[in-house]
């Protein structure tokens, strides 16, 4: 338990209650006006927790509730530099008085767009009344009429259809018509089967909540609490759409992750011209000014638009010339390492190669991979120093935002983005006597050689030291290749690509936000200042259900295999020992069905997420299938060493899978030795009018999928039983 | 600053990275400064020479349009078991991977050192790589062209270059200079001065071996292919860039490509198959001549004229290019009427 601290994982667990249920007048997440003792009887808590949900939409003097603040901006789905009336402006179809108008255009459009009706643009709107407008052309009406009573507008078509629509007054005093609201349900850019949220609905149930956070209990426990968890997953941070797409258990957590970070660099907050300082930890700060009258609101955006920060990829690389069994203990020290790098407060994402971090400009990189370099990886690192508002997603975003646009999001002034790229090493010395070390090939070679199977190798000390890591690292491995030499094994790498996932998130999302930001101003301005940009929570959201796919995966995989068959290496990287090379669909056919659960949207385009399946006899050298993971060429790709390789995407997998029938093995057998002599042989029997019935799948999927591949696939099956 | 452009070329080479679990040695795909600079001092480094060869510095890369498509045609694996003399039984065997009919560029620095070894024109044979005595490495080297250094861009280095070279007092590099290398991308005099390297964004380091000896030697920090550097053109993997037209092994490709762009296969469209079996098995069993010789007396029959006119003008397409067998031959004449399907 942590005593009076701040937990900011809690700060938005009002958005958990469904006060329309409780209480109508209720509005807000905060509890903003809300009396504990009158509505469930008991004291409101008086932690720095609940000051933290009630104040942090508010002005207020505490640093710690400006750095959850700070933290819950940036760890928003979108951009918080939306204009500040983007909700209403999403939902808004026109102004009253303004038909007709200025805003004819819009009720046209929304009349032909969202409720089909073609022939809006042959007539003109008309005012019968005050409270009602006419269109009518031909015997074909359209009315609305406004009942400022119920605060609601029913619009008539004449063939029947009616609609409710509400009625709001902006802060003009204007009467604005909008849409009904939407269904206030969570919505995953990769899959668009929305959830609806499950939300605290009785008083008793709010009872509990505030009791809970009486107990300061840590913010893990919450996020993990069954009371909490499955309710947080389900529920949207934000419940209007476009803006519906991070869960609040994400951004949650996420905000738990940025407070932590921020709060041991601001040791002080400088007043003069409002403006704020970060200030090194390592800085003595000498507090003495007690009168602080902070305009919370107005800092908050100078200290995004002030404030320069790190935002680092870096990608995790090891000298990859592993030619034992033992040497693959590396990934066990890469396991180890990941572990340890997870629970970093600065590092936002993480797969098993690849990370994001953010770091404070003054310092560099060396603490936070040392751990790995004196291991033997080396990391490849993309680096970008910039404004916190523009700090997101990844550094190649930034750099790529800069040149399309070269202004800061309020336009006003450029912001100086510095991009570099480069590659941390251990020490390397400048000249090596021989010998060199045969593995990583980049330190000197320590006596006495590795001497094994007859075989002499030089390696050195930290090559060494994996080697004689741990027996049984990967046992399975072992045992098939001193006591079944002969067997086939299938190396299977899946792969999540974290810049080019920033990329497509972000197509989606603006495909997505089309559908419910129809006024075209709006869009314009989102449009022309790049407002589309995806914060990390969609890409942590993204990663909770990569990782729930991946073990989704494994289970499947050990399911078909059976476990004695599987050598597990990495959540994302196993070895299968099969039977046969038919056995290879089953992967496929399993990762297929996989992908379309979980990752819908990504099939119809360069999916982030590739498979690699690597096959050979198991005593085969490890670096080799190693190599052909490095770069994916598409979505799936699979390699029969000194077979064939085919490599396609998710679409047409699934045309080769269901639609492809094997031809004969005659005539499979014949097609594969002309094959290896021509491909364009290959192709002229397929079409022979001799053999002309026999590939007819052949031929047909030709059209669609390159003869190679198929020729490969072909292969493949050609031991299918 | 000049430099000697040069058109390579070997049917076998073996420029290899080091041996992995003493069995095992993997194929490089670019011709390192190490390899063909000493390959060089050695052709040119006779007593007259020694000390001018001591100045040839070169590096190069291979051409290809498709990296992955060169490793599949141009990359083989030799399996060789070395003998045990005393009893006469094969070692464990060991595999190899070699480069099969390869062209690159090689660029020399140009200096009047050079200039003097080099002053014969036309080609340069020299011997480069592992396992010569097994008939590997035998290179070639034709002077194209003197080339200026061209203005320097940013790129991928696609070769393998030293940062420093021992006992030459003008291109020694201490750890300062290293470290400025690492930290702020400043190039070494080495690298400056021979090749214009300008700045080293990001470094991909690994090892040459430089002789220092006719039995020993040092391993030297070195800038690896892939590094992002500031540099002339000519060192640098150009993305998008085609370097040469594919050097495909599918020469029954080539002959069907041929065939499809300059005969008019629709003149036997309409007949059966019976004649192009004819043909077909005529040319497996007594060659192009009989083929011709058959060919040529259908040629004189009525309705035969154009079918006989097309099949020799195929034939002719075949025989420019003698490595086609004539089973292959036979199958690519059989299969006439579905090559314009293909």
């Amino acid at each position: 338990m942590v005593e009076d601290e701040l937990i900011p994982e809690l700060h938005d667990i009002g958005k958990l209650i469904d006060w329309e249920t409780i209480n109508p007048d209720i509005k807000g997440h905060n509890f903003e006006n809300v009396n504990m003792n009158n509505i469930i009887h008991i004291q409101e808590p008086s932690n720095k927790t609940w000051k933290g949900i009630k104040l942090h939409h508010k002005k207020s003097g505490d640093i710690d509730i400006f750095i959850l603040k700070l933290a819950d901006h940036i760890a928003s789905g979108i951009s918080r530099a939306l204009p500040e009336d983007v909700k209403d402006r999403i939902n808004r179809i026109f102004k009253w008085d303004k038909i007709p108008g200025t805003d004819d255009d819009k009720l046209r459009r929304f009349l032909i767009d969202e409720l089909n009706i073609s022939w809006a643009d042959e007539s003109s709107f008309i005012k019968s009344s005050e409270n009602k407008i006419i269109l009518s052309s031909k015997g074909k009406f359209v009315d609305i009429t406004r009942d400022d009573i119920t605060k609601k507008a029913i619009l008539r078509i004449h063939d029947g259809r009616t609609y409710e629509l509400s009625i709001l007054k902006n802060k003009e005093d204007e009467i604005e018509i909008h849409r009904q609201k939407i269904d206030k349900s969570f919505q995953k850019l990769w899959n668009e089967r929305p959830k609806n949220s499950e939300l605290f609905s009785t008083k008793d149930q709010l009872k509990e909540i505030i009791e809970y956070i009486k107990k300061d209990n840590s913010g893990e426990l919450f996020l993990a609490n069954d009371l909490f968890h499955k309710k947080l997953l389900s529920t949207p941070e934000d419940q209007m759409p476009p803006m519906n797409i991070t869960s609040l258990y994400t951004h949650s957590k996420l905000v738990g992750k940025l407070y932590y970070f921020f709060k041991p660099l601001v040791t002080d907050i400088n007043c003069e011209n409002n403006l704020l300082q970060f200030r090194s930890s390592d800085e003595s700060i000498n507090v003495q000014n007690a009168e602080r009258k902070w305009d919370l609101g107005r800092n908050i955006k100078n200290a995004e638009t002030n404030w320069d920060i790190k935002l680092l990829y870096c990608k995790i690389n090891f000298p990859d010339y592993q030619a034992r069994v033992r040497d693959l203990n590396i990934f066990e020290l890469l396991k180890k390492e990941l572990e340890k790098l997870s629970k970093a407060k600065n590092v936002i994402l993480q797969t098993s190669d690849q990370f994001l971090a953010f770091l404070p400009v003054d310092k560099k990189i060396d603490d936070l991979v040392k751990p790995f370099i004196e291991k033997g990886f080396n990391i490849y690192v993309e680096e970008a120093i910039t404004k916190l508002q523009e700090a997101t997603p990844t550094p190649r975003a930034i750099k790529q935002r800069k040149m399309n646009t070269g202004l800061s999001i309020d336009g006003n002034s450029n912001f100086d983005v510095q991009f570099s790229c480069y590659t941390k090493y251990k020490y390397m010395e400048p000249l090596i006597d021989p010998h060199i070390c045969e593995i990583c090939q980049l330190a000197p070679a320590s006596e006495p050689p590795w001497i094994d199977e007859g075989l002499v190798e030089n390696i050195c000390v930290s090559c060494r030291k994996i080697r004689e890591y741990d027996e049984s690292v990967a046992p399975q491995l072992k045992d098939w290749y001193q006591s079944e030499q002969l067997s086939k094994v299938a190396w299977i790498k899946i792969y999540l690509d974290i810049n080019l996932l920033s990329d497509i998130l972000k197509k989606l999302y603006k495909s997505y936000s089309d559908k419910y930001i129809k006024d075209i101003d709006l869009k314009a301005e989102i449009e022309q200042k790049d407002l589309y940009e995806l914060h990390f929570s969609v890409l942590t959201e993204f990663q909770q259900d990569y990782d729930d796919f991946l073990i989704d995966f494994n289970k499947k995989i050990e399911y078909k295999f059976k476990l004695e068959n599987i050598q597990p290496i990495l959540n994302d990287f196993i070895c299968v020992k099969i039977e046969r090379t038919s056995q290879i669909k089953d992967i496929l056919e399993i990762y297929n069905q996989l992908f379309t659960n979980y990752f819908p949207q990504l099939k119809d385009q360069k999916s982030p997420v590739t498979l690699s399946i690597s096959v050979s006899n198991v005593k085969f050298a490890f670096f080799r299938h190693w190599k052909n993971f490095e770069n994916p060429k598409n979505d799936v790709n699979v390699n029969l060493i000194g077979r064939g390789e085919m490599h396609l995407s998710l679409n047409l997998l699934e045309k080769l899978i269901h639609e492809f029938k094997i031809p004969a093995s005659k005539q499979l057998h014949k097609l594969a030795k002309i094959s290896e002599a021509s491909e364009k042989l290959a192709k002229v029997l397929v079409y022979d009018r001799g053999d002309y019935r026999v590939y007819e799948s052949v031929r047909v999927l030709s059209n669609k999928i390159d003869f190679k591949t198929i020729l490969t696939y072909a292969k493949i099956m050609g031991d299918e039983e | 600053m000049n430099f000697f452009k040069f058109d390579f070329s070997s049917e076998l080479l073996i420029l290899g990275e080091r041996f992995k679990k003493g069995q095992y040695r993997p194929v490089i795909t670019t011709i390192p400064y190490s390899q063909i600079t000493g390959a060089l001092q050695a052709k040119f480094g006779n007593s007259k020479n020694a000390d001018k060869s001591k100045q040839i510095h070169a590096c190069g890369h291979f051409l290809y349009k498709d990296e992955d498509e060169f490793k599949e045609n141009h990359i083989k694996t030799l399996t060789y078991s070395p003998r045990n003399r005393s009893t006469d039984t094969s070692i464990i065997p060991i595999y190899t991977e070699y480069l099969h009919r390869v062209k690159g560029e090689v660029y020399l620095k140009e200096n009047e050192d050079v200039k003097e070894i080099l002053s014969q024109k036309g080609e340069i044979s020299f011997w480069m790589g592992g396992l010569k005595s097994k008939g590997f490495g035998e290179c070639k080297l034709i002077n194209k062209e003197i080339v200026p250094r061209a203005d320097s861009r940013e790129g991928e280095l696609n070769t393998r270059l030293p940062l420093f070279k021992l006992n030459d007092a003008n291109f020694e590099a201490g750890k300062e200079e290293i470290e400025k290398l690492v930290e702020e991308g400043k190039p070494t005099r080495f690298l400056h001065d021979v090749f214009g390297i300008e700045r080293v964004k990001t470094a991909n380091f690994g090892y040459l071996f430089e002789p220092t000896s006719e039995t020993d030697g040092k391993y030297v920090l070195s800038l690896f292919e892939g590094s992002i550097v500031e540099a002339p053109g000519f060192l640098l993997k150009i993305k998008g860039e085609k370097k040469m037209e594919d050097q495909t092994e599918d020469v029954a490709a080539k002959v069907i490509e041929e065939i499809k762009k300059n005969v008019n296969i629709e003149s036997i469209k309409q007949r059966s198959n019976k004649f192009l079996n004819t043909v077909g098995d005529i040319f497996e069993k007594e060659g192009p001549t009989m083929t011709r010789a058959f060919l040529k007396e259908k040629k004189s029959r009525r309705g035969m004229e154009q079918q006989a006119e097309t099949l020799l003008h195929v034939l002719g397409i075949i025989e420019k290019y003698p490595s086609i067998d004539r089973k292959t031959a036979r199958f690519i004449i059989k299969s006439l009427i579905s090559i314009k399907e293909v």
